[in-house]
């Protein structure tokens, strides 16, 4: 099973659009962080909604009603990781979630 | 535990709306997430804070200008009072001054007020906020940008912008 | 009003009041209690309402040490990295001493490390490092006509975004206290203190109605990054707002500490001013460069506002 990742962004963030870029403001970590509106929006798409990367740029465009993005694995990857990092957004392990944890 | 499918524009914020058009995965070479912080971890965004020094005039291809110009500009805002826009990002490219016709009818573009550009103007390119929202000015000041090479002063600040993907 | 004991025999202490914060001030040294009480003449004093918030005392480092190589230890309520200094620069462990307490102990307030000056209830922020010219740019324009609300710390209320006023004596260094000698009375400064870890240092009161209206707060309007830079041509650039946030950030001793509040401070301070940095070769040139900026800078509020007002007819027409 490939793996998820989803964010808390209603629960846990403050969110102030600054220009281009978004300051988030995470509690559980009180660090502020910028974001380029790609970023940001992946966070919005996983909010309490567990994607694979492979889904998340067919899942990204019809939320946002552009054109899906093809060959872009590699750099949702990279920016998942980055975001998990700082904690914005947390890899959900798909086998334990199927086996019925809330 | 149920998955929502958030799909449709109707679960999209406001503030994300009105900026899907920058909305591009693939494009990124930037960091996805810079974290603010005390001065000590400043040093990861140095990119934005070099400096290119533009100390003479310089004609379309970007080469010093022999002919006789303007001088630098004024600092902008009373020039550019009419070309404000919403944001009204007024920068210091005496943009309209300093230009002049050389001995040979070549055409000179002022160095700008500031002495040069920043990082973040040259990142952002064309436009009021970045190099010179005039196109001609523009192309002449881009042409001097990419011909410098070490140890011209400004030169290393151009490869580092160059690196974090322009 | 409780009787606090004197540390030391022979100890004198005065209570004062800068802005939002007392201070009280302790010293067995009567040559330095004499420069003290010179320089803080024009302040409030020993008001049997207020109880002190700091505590900041200097007594020499040891009973010989008042006369072999006099040498001074300053203690106050929060300890910072404070070494002995030679006694002549009591004066200047006061300051560091009372610096400190603020910027790592007041957190009723956004602390950043900038300086700034009021007019007609507004105010501009100058964010910078020590020793980059915001305390010089700020006393010429304060003895050039503006208010002055602080040299060293920009204290920001986070409930009101309002800037409150922490009118201390300026601290100049070196070259600086010569510029300012043309500009302010010769009796608004202290005398030179040689050998201080910056160099020589003086202080420079603000004019008298900068210190009378303390308790008087500003609205901010924009925040400038002044570079000063002999022999350049003067220059205005906009900040984008992102770039702003991350200097400014960086810039404060208490960001981290205040956490929610802090970031909505900040949001808040940004959100309302636009940001610039200025490039200067001499205070005229600054000073010049200041009133640009304050007229752009209401322009862009009122362009701001325009936005809104548009964007909150087209919410609800559509």
């Amino acid at each position: 099973m490939p793996l998820k990742f989803r964010s808390a962004l209603r629960r846990d963030c403050i969110v102030r659009p600054v220009d281009s870029l978004f300051l988030v403001f995470f509690r559980p970590s009180g660090q502020t962080h910028l974001l380029p509106v790609s970023s940001y929006a992946l966070l919005e798409l996983l909010d309490e909604n567990s994607l694979s990367v492979a889904e998340i740029p067919e899942a990204l465009a019809a939320r946002y009603g552009t054109e899906p993005e093809t060959g872009v694995e590699a750099a949702v990857e990279r920016q998942l990781r980055e975001l998990e990092a700082v904690g914005l957004v947390e890899a959900v392990d798909a086998v334990r979630r199927a086996g019925g944890a809330a | 535990m149920s998955e929502k499918q958030n799909n449709g524009p109707q679960s999209v914020s406001p503030e994300l709306a009105s900026r899907r058009h920058l909305l591009k995965l693939g494009a990124m070479a930037a960091p996805a997430v810079i974290t603010l912080a005390p001065a000590s971890a400043r040093a990861a965004v140095s990119t934005l804070h070099c400096f290119v020094p533009v100390e003479q005039a310089v004609n379309e291809q970007g080469q010093p200008c022999t002919g006789s110009q303007s001088g630098p500009g004024n600092s902008g805002f009373g020039q550019n009072q009419g070309n404000g826009n919403g944001n009204g990002q007024g920068n210091g490219n005496g943009q309209g001054n300093g230009n002049g016709k050389g001995q040979q009818e070549e055409i000179c573009y002022g160095p700008p007020p500031s002495g040069g550009f920043t990082a973040q103007q040259i990142q952002n390119g064309f436009g009021i906020d970045g190099i010179s929202d005039d196109i001609n000015a523009y192309k002449a000041y881009n042409n001097y940008l990419k011909s410098l090479r070490s140890p011209m002063p400004g030169a290393s600040c151009m490869v580092s912008i160059n690196m974090a993907g322009r | 009003m409780t009787t606090r004991l004197l540390s030391r025999r022979g100890a004198r202490a005065m209570t004062v009041r800068v802005g939002p914060v007392e201070y009280r001030l302790e010293t067995s040294l009567p040559a330095l209690w004499r420069e003290l009480s010179a320089l803080y003449r024009d302040y409030p004093r020993n008001d049997p309402q207020h109880c002190p918030e700091y505590e900041v005392s200097v007594h020499p480092t040891s009973w010989w040490r008042r006369f072999v190589r006099p040498q001074i230890n300053l203690r106050a309520d929060i300890m910072g990295p404070f070494a002995p200094l030679p006694a002549d620069l009591g004066q200047v462990a006061f300051e560091m001493g009372m610096n400190y307490q603020v910027a790592v102990g007041l957190n009723r307030y956004l602390i950043l490390h900038a300086s700034s000056v009021e007019r007609e209830g507004e105010c501009v922020i100058f964010s910078a490092e020590s020793g980059s010219g915001k305390s010089t740019l700020a006393a010429g324009l304060a003895w050039g006509g503006w208010r002055l609300l602080g040299d060293e710390f920009a204290l920001i209320d986070p409930r009101s975004g309002l800037a409150l006023p922490f009118p201390r004596p300026i601290s100049l260094k070196n070259r600086s206290i010569d510029v300012m000698a043309e500009r302010a009375p010769a009796d608004r400064f202290s005398r030179r203190y040689y050998g201080a870890p910056k160099g020589t240092l003086g202080y420079l009161l603000p004019p008298s109605d900068s210190i009378a209206r303390m308790n008087e707060p500003a609205r901010p309007r924009c925040v400038v990054f002044p570079r000063f830079e002999p022999g350049s041509t003067p220059g205005i650039l906009r900040v984008s707002k992102p770039e702003a946030h991350v200097l400014l950030v960086g810039s404060s001793t208490n960001y981290q500490m205040l956490g929610e509040a802090g970031f909505l401070a900040m949001a808040d301070l940004l959100d309302a001013c636009p940001a610039y940095r200025i490039t200067y070769p001499s205070l005229e040139a600054a000073a010049a460069l200041v009133e640009q900026i304050w007229r752009h800078s209401a322009e862009q509020r009122q362009a701001q506002q325009e936005q809104a007002a548009q964007k909150q007819m087209e919410r609800l027409d559509g």
